[in-house]
This record gives C-alpha cells, sequence and structure tokens, in this order.
C-alpha cells in the first residue's frame, strides 16, 4: 500500500503531532504511524474520526487520485 | 471514536498472531501425543501443562509486544517491566542455585523434570520483560524522530 501523504500533510497543517491526533481519533500512536506509511488500511469509522479531528472530507484524505 | 482497551489495528494484529498460537498448540499437542504413544510419558501432567500452555504463550505474548499489540493502547507501563524481571530474578536465582549445588538435571528417569518449570518461568518472564524494554526504547527513538 502507498504511503497516505495527504494524511502527513494535513497533520502538519494542523501542527499534530501523530501521538495528539491518535489520542483525539482514539488509537495509538503506532497504529496513525501504520496509517501514514501505508502498512494498515483504516476501517471507515476510523477514516472519518481522523477527517473530523482534521476538519476535511474523506476525500481529501482518503479517496481520490493522487 | 471511544477510547478501547485495544484499538483496530491492535486487535486485527492479535486476532492474527492468536490464530497462529493456536496453530502452534495444535502441533505441540500432536507431537506430545506421538511421543506419548511410541515412547512414553514424556513428564508428569503438571509439568506437560506447563509446557504445552507456555510455549505458546511466550509466542503470543513475545509477538504481541513486538507488534505493539500487547498492554492495552498505552505504551507498556514500567510497573509490568518491572514484575517480569522480578520474577524471572528470582526464578533465575532458584534455578542458578540448583545448578551450582550440582541439583539441576533436565531429564529424570526419562522424563522431564519438575525442576525445569523454575527455569520455563525464567525464560518467560525474563523473555517478556526484555521484548517489553526493547519495544519500549523504540517506541521512544520513534517519537524522538517524528519529532
Amino acid at each position: 500500500m502507498a504511503k497516505n501523504l495527504r494524511l502527513k500533510a494535513a497533520r502538519a497543517t494542523k501542527d499534530l503531532s501523530q501521538a495528539k491526533l491518535a489520542e483525539a481519533v482514539g488509537v495509538t500512536r503506532q497504529t496513525m504511524n501504520a496509517i501514514e506509511n501505508g502498512d494498515y488500511n483504516p476501517s471507515l469509522q476510523l477514516c472519518i474520526a481522523i477527517c473530523k479531528a482534521l476538519d476535511l472530507t474523506l476525500n481529501d484524505l482518503f479517496w481520490g487520485n493522487d | 471514536m471511544k477510547l478501547t482497551r485495544y484499538d483496530e489495528f491492535q486487535l486485527s494484529i492479535r486476532h492474527r498472531i492468536a490464530f497462529q498460537t493456536m496453530i502452534i498448540t495444535f502441533i505441540m499437542i500432536m507431537i506430545s501425543g506421538y511421543v506419548k504413544t511410541f515412547y512414553g510419558t514424556w513428564a508428569n501432567p503438571m509439568l506437560e501443562m506447563l509446557v504445552l500452555i507456555m510455549i505458546p504463550a511466550m509466542y503470543f505474548s513475545t509477538l504481541s509486544i513486538a507488534k505493539n499489540a500487547y498492554l492495552q493502547q498505552k505504551d507498556q507501563p514500567a510497573l509490568i517491566i518491572i514484575l517480569m524481571g522480578l520474577a524471572a530474578v528470582l526464578s533465575g536465582a532458584a534455578v542458578t542455585s540448583n545448578i551450582l549445588n550440582g541439583m539441576f538435571t533436565l531429564i529424570e528417569n526419562g522424563q522431564l523434570s519438575n525442576q525445569i518449570g523454575s527455569l520455563l518461568l525464567m525464560i518467560y518472564s525474563g523473555g517478556t520483560a526484555i521484548a517489553l524494554l526493547i519495544r519500549r526504547t523504540k517506541n521512544r527513538r520513534m517519537m524522538e524522530k517524528e519529532e
């Protein structure tokens, strides 16, 4: 799986560390790291939670063309 | 999302490792059965139980520690490392004392000796404590690298 650079960029824009974002969505920092590195495909529920935390849409972060 | 004991990634890892552990347990029970059929009793019942439980348990705990899917969502609490280390030291002391007194035997009358119990406990608790420490160090380095 490809890295999720959009997620990383969005997190950086909000000045959030992986740990802070992970805490906001209720997962571990390691899980957030795995999602950003493309090592884990999050569930829809988790994707929605991440989008809400970053105030973006699913298209912005997970869907659509790179 | 509400904070649960394990998040979905950790759960998927634990399920995979648990399945592998189940297969290992089956294989060990099969081997035990074959040895008992063709060789005879290889250990007393309690020791047999200990061996058949501890080896898969060690596989499960070591691998789930390595994959960050152990001991809830938090990084490993120091108390568990200390307790496991203490258990390893105490059982290690018992084993060492037996070895130094020349009383430690692995095989007795064609069966595993009961002293294996302390050795297994030492290996299990020591291995778990070391794995937890290594994981904790790696997590810290990952956090520092990200910052």
